[in-house]
């Protein structure tokens, strides 16, 4: 072989070959929008902050204080308990605690926003829907396609009914006009529509039903951020989907069911990402990954080879076969395993751990599984489970608590387990 | 760059202006790498821009925002590629008129291989792909940048670059005529 063939020569003669010069046009377009865009304000430097208080002001700030509380503490008591077990059928009706806007105003702005919905039969088979409020419109979209509106019209708010009309895509004209009505759970981020009545039978067909607030950390990441408690569903991930067969969005591809306290932070082809909100709240737009975590990884495969991310190369016939594979990666240590069933699906589950003087020349982190396109490591201190479920033509589905330590492992194992054995796939 | 861009913390729209001329071209450089389609990769920076203004008060260390505007563009990579999905086939290929075209190394059946071998990647995988053999960046850098751990980007910068060599040197291996294979 000639050097002006080497494999690495080509493959960067390759990447060469992509524009690498910035439109004017977007650029002159991202300065255009500063002018519009207002910048968030600082975090502030807790550590330096000084408040100027004499002993009049102190007192009269303790009392605000207090009775900003005791309201606060009054008003909750009335309020009742959140939302629990939100699904998808039109019958959940939460509370409504927004005051509705007078006749024919905007939509109230805590419905304004993103909000994920169920399949609808005017998007791909199995795939799920958003759905966009603004302050006086409405669109609906496939999921995966936010760009690409279904179904798009005017929209107004009386009382708590939600009037929709001028639609695209629902072939029923601009003079049509449907009345819905709309309740949002006490957290904001369940929202219930339901037919009051409407002419139009694609919209009857398409509107109704519960929504979840799309709250991800990075805007553009389809997920929906922290949860009530309650039984949720994925929008992209597919588990019983054999490896290498072309991706298409199914909604409902796992079901979960999680406590107080949990958020979903990702939701993608190959994982779904949950995590608790305390470290929900600890990620940023641009570090989206929290520490602990509990994800879903489709066709696991154990990595056997030594000091090596290549997974082996016949999957294993069996979870015992699995466990057997990740007991031989040098520098984990693979706890006793328990069986269980998993959505109806043959399910083990091992406690990890690394195991310093076995990883050698690996390094104080090893990686150990491959899953959905991304690898399981695990690092010096850290504790971890893993449960493996076997869904026959798929492989083996991964479920991963991930914490930075042992302490944390404890404090979030017991819901872990919880959440990993409520899940049923499709 | 550290004064111009505490300017552009404090809300100074010309300072924003030099670093987005300074950095514009070389993040279209990546998400084009990346996303393989101009349309997107044209989306990409813009909203990775524009996230990148908004979000310029809160960053904490002015040196490092290089690699903070990387990571806000991979991002919006990461959701550009999932809205279109690209990755499950359906790509447009950009076409290859850049000034490296002319290189007669690369034949048309190479741009092809690993066109194809590309598209099979996660976007993940491209990301760590390109930031590494094209930027240049060491591993441990790459996974700074895109917030993983240091084996998963090494795990996907050995699966990228395996996928990609076969796929070249499948092409190059001497055809085997019909009816002589055992």
């Amino acid at each position: 072989m000639t050097e002006s063939r080497n494999p690495d020569r080509l493959i960067r003669a390759w990447l060469d070959l992509m524009p690498s010069e910035a439109p004017d046009r977007v650029v002159s377009d991202v300065l255009q929008a500063t002018e519009t865009t207002p910048q968030l304000r600082a975090l502030p430097r807790l550590g330096h902050w000084r408040f100027p208080m004499n002993r009049i002001t102190l007192i009269a700030g303790v009392a605000i204080l207090a009775i900003l509380i005791g309201g606060g503490l009054l008003l909750s008591a009335f309020r009742g308990p959140s939302v629990g077990n939100p699904t998808l059928a039109p019958t959940v009706t939460p509370a409504a605690v927004v005051t509705p806007a007078p006749t024919g105003g905007p939509i109230p702005a805590p419905l304004q926003g993103r909000w994920m919905g169920s399949h609808r039969d005017f998007v791909s088979p199995d795939a799920g829907t958003s759905l966009f409020l603004s302050a006086s419109s409405y669109s609906m979209h496939q999921s995966n396609d936010n760009t690409s509106a279904r179904v798009r019209g005017d929209a107004s708010s009386e009382g708590s009914n939600l009037h929709v009309t001028a639609a695209v895509g629902d072939g029923c004209g601009r003079l049509t006009e449907g009345v819905y009505g709309w309740s949002l759970s006490s957290s904001g981020r369940v929202l219930s529509i339901t037919l009051d009545h409407d002419p139009c039978s694609v919209r009857t067909r398409n509107i109704p039903g519960t929504y979840w607030l799309m709250a991800c950390r990075d805007p553009g990441t389809d997920c929906l951020g922290d949860l009530d408690s309650g039984t949720y569903e994925s929008q992209y991930i597919r588990p019983l989907l054999p490896d290498g067969a072309t991706w298409s969005p199914r909604f409902a591809g796992v079901t979960y069911t999680v406590p107080d306290g949990w958020a979903n932070f990702s939701d993608w082809p190959g994982v779904l990402g949950l995590t608790t909100s305390t470290d929900f709240a600890k990620t940023t737009p641009s570090n989206v990954q929290p520490l602990t975590q509990l994800s879903v990884f489709t066709h696991a495969t154990p990595l056997t080879k030594a000091c090596s991310a290549d997974p082996v190369a016949v999957t294993p016939s069996s979870l015992a076969a699995a466990f057997t594979d990740l007991d031989k990666v040098k520098g984990l240590t693979v706890g006793a395993t328990s069986s269980l069933s998993i959505g109806g699906h043959q399910a083990a589950f091992a406690d990890l751990t690394f195991d310093a003087a076995g990883a050698g020349a690996c390094g104080n982190e090893i990686s150990f599984l491959k899953g959905g396109g991304d690898t399981l490591s695990i690092g010096v201190g850290a504790r971890q489970r893993l449960y493996l479920v076997d869904v026959g033509e798929a492989g083996f589905v991964a479920i991963w608590l991930r914490t930075p330590n042992g302490t944390s492992f404890d404090q979030v194992v017991a819901p872990a387990a919880t959440i990993a054995e409520s899940m049923s796939f499709k | 760059m550290r004064g111009v861009v505490e300017r552009a913390m404090r809300g100074d729209r010309e300072a924003f202006g030099l670093l987005v001329n300074a950095t514009s071209d070389r993040m279209y450089a990546i998400a084009t790498r990346i996303l393989r389609d101009a349309d997107l990769a044209e989306d990409a920076l813009q909203s990775s821009l524009i996230t990148a203004w908004r979000e310029l008060p809160r960053l904490r260390d002015p040196d490092r925002f290089e690699a903070w505007i990387r990571r806000l563009l991979v991002h919006a990579c990461y959701a550009e590629a999932r809205r279109r999905r690209q990755w499950a086939g359906n790509v447009r290929v950009l076409p290859v008129d850049g000034p490296a075209a002319g290189d007669d190394m690369l034949s048309v059946a190479d741009r092809d291989a690993l066109d194809r071998a590309f598209r099979r990647l996660t976007v993940e995988q491209r990301a760590v792909f390109v930031l590494h053999h094209h930027i240049g960046l060491p591993l441990v850098e790459i996974a700074d940048t895109l917030g993983i751990p240091a084996g998963t980007a090494r795990s996907r910068l050995h699966y990228a670059t395996r996928l990609l060599r076969e796929a070249i040197e499948a092409d190059l291996a001497p055809v085997i005529p019909q009816g002589r294979m055992a």
